[in-house]
């Protein structure tokens, strides 16, 4: 939307919710990540001596979907600074989006506080990897520990979903001053 | 060209209508050195600019509308606001019996857009991907599609870039390719953001043939944009000038000819100096031959050459109506000046 090419968007016959999630949809290409991330999670669970029931395969649907809902509302959150700063959110959201692949890997145990709190909460990369796998593997106690990604990630959605619908109301309103004229998608 | 089969309207339809339509945007001004940084930053000072100052507008069904005025007059915040990409601040947009913004997915399916400086093409793709892509967007039935892309084909002999990549088409194969994909689901409505836009003479011409024929054979309803005059007269009947976000002239364009003057341009050629002709005023003038302006509104030709034949011996004689491109150039000179003053 910073560049204007939401406007190419907005001119097509679908909702745009639909045409937003369907962006750069790429199931050949993109698929290897996810695909060898699956292979390494079948590898080493039987290690790690987690024993594989329909529940706990539930649970792990559930968490995965919402891992991906936590990145993709905080992308979303970040991203929808464009409808206000077309310019400056270009470099917000590639800084931040850099910012969350540095730190989702990284393990929050042992940290402060503080530092896990945040990562929990403000810049939620602790939700998208750390969190749900301390879950699904048993190693927090608290009995509904497994639902908590997935609550988490409602939450996020809805703060992004009305971000973003404040930011297309601005939109509305304003338009896009800035456009890039290299065609369609950019 | 097939006529379209969509239920049968009367031609005196209103496919567009703009009442009391205001749409103002806000810019913020940026600081003038660094001691004025962080006064804008507490306090930022806002200029808001009015677009469009209360615009009343009918596009009847079949129509083809030319949207013309100067720079910043608001003519591409009016085809926003008919492309549902922008809602009006004040007023009311109803376009096939449709608010653009609110019933946008109803709406967008059953018009065109066309943006001259921007491409609906798939960059990357070649333009028969656009094409198929465009076929399950809008659901477009397999049988109408074949029809129109054959039909478009032909048309705007798009044969020869359809396996080509949007980018390596030249200008021209693009707004083709373009104008073809835009009229792939038989909209009632198209709206054409300067479509010659960059285009040489002779591209321009065939693109302009097409988009008459296309209103003529299907009575689709055309809303156009341009800076060039002359293309919007070979297109539409009617124009409307948008000067400082309103209304300056809507109607017929010998009618805009009339009531700014009816200006002709007076070639003579005589030996000697150019003699001095009451009620026009002399141009060039070398070797012999001498333009001259005049509004024939105010004075016939035939006095002129009367005064001329009085003076000195007229050995040629041409006359030419002026372009539109002067008439409206003169028209916005006209507003600049008033401006000033």
């Amino acid at each position: 939307m910073g560049r204007g090419q939401l406007d190419h968007t907005l001119v097509q016959p679908l909702p745009l919710w639909l045409s937003l999630l369907t962006e750069g949809f790429s199931p050949f290409s993109a698929a290897m990540q996810p695909l060898a991330g699956l292979a390494l999670i079948a590898w080493t669970l039987p290690r790690l001596g987690v024993s594989i029931t329909p529940g706990w395969l539930a649970g792990f649907a559930l968490n995965l979907l919402g891992s991906a809902t936590v990145a993709l509302s905080f992308a979303y959150l970040i991203g929808s600074l464009a409808f206000w700063a077309p310019r400056g959110a270009e470099e917000i959201n590639s800084e931040s989006w850099k910012l969350v692949e540095v730190l989702t890997p990284l393990p929050l145990d042992g940290a402060g506080a503080l530092l896990t709190g945040g990562l929990l909460t403000v810049l939620p990369t602790g939700l998208i990897a750390w969190y749900p796998s301390r879950a699904l593997l048993g190693l927090d106690a608290r009995a509904l520990s497994i639902y908590v990604t997935p609550l988490a990630a409602l939450g996020f959605a809805l703060v992004a979903v009305l971000v973003f619908r404040k930011g297309l109301r601005h939109y509305a309103r304003t338009g896009s001053q800035r456009y890039l004229a290299l065609g369609h998608r950019r | 060209m097939p006529a379209p089969d969509r239920n049968a309207t009367s031609p005196s339809d209103i496919v567009v209508r703009l009442r009391g339509v205001h749409k103002a945007y806000r810019q913020r001004q940026r600081a003038s050195g660094p001691a004025d940084l962080l006064r804008t930053l507490v306090r930022p000072t806002v200029r808001t600019i009015e677009a469009l100052r209360g615009i009343d507008l009918e596009v009847r069904r079949g129509e083809v509308l030319a949207y013309a005025g100067p720079n910043g007059a608001g003519k591409s915040t009016t085809i926003k606001l008919l492309a549902s990409l922008l809602a009006p601040d004040a007023g009311e947009v109803r376009a096939l019996g449709l608010d653009p913004v609110r019933d946008r997915l109803r709406y967008v399916s059953r018009i065109g857009v066309v943006f001259g400086q921007r491409t609906e093409l798939w960059w990357d793709q070649p333009v028969a991907a656009s094409y198929a892509w465009k076929r399950v967007v809008w659901d477009i039935p397999r049988e109408r599609y074949e029809r129109m892309l054959g039909l478009l084909t032909e048309l705007l002999d798009l044969r020869d870039t359809f396996r080509s990549l949007a980018r390596e088409l030249s200008l021209e194969q693009r707004m083709r390719a373009d104008l073809g994909m835009a009229l792939l689901h038989e909209p009632e409505l198209l709206l054409l953001d300067e479509p010659t836009l960059g285009l040489d003479v002779l591209a321009k011409r065939d693109i302009l043939r097409f988009i008459g024929e296309l209103n003529r054979e299907r009575q689709v309803t055309i809303v156009v944009t341009s800076h060039d005059m002359h293309d919007l007269e070979r297109l539409a009947g009617r124009i409307v000038l948008v000067h400082q976000g309103a209304i300056a002239f809507d109607g017929p364009f010998d009618q805009l000819r009339s009531r700014f003057g009816d200006r002709r341009r007076l070639l003579l050629h005589t030996p000697g100096v150019a003699p001095i002709l009451e009620g026009a005023v002399l141009g060039e003038s070398s070797d012999g031959r001498h333009e001259y302006l005049f509004d024939a509104a105010q004075i016939g030709i035939a006095a002129l050459l009367d005064q001329a034949a009085a003076k000195t011996s007229v050995l040629d004689v041409e006359t030419h109506r002026v372009g539109i491109d002067e008439v409206i150039a003169d028209i916005y000179q006209g507003w600049q000046r008033e401006g000033r003053s």
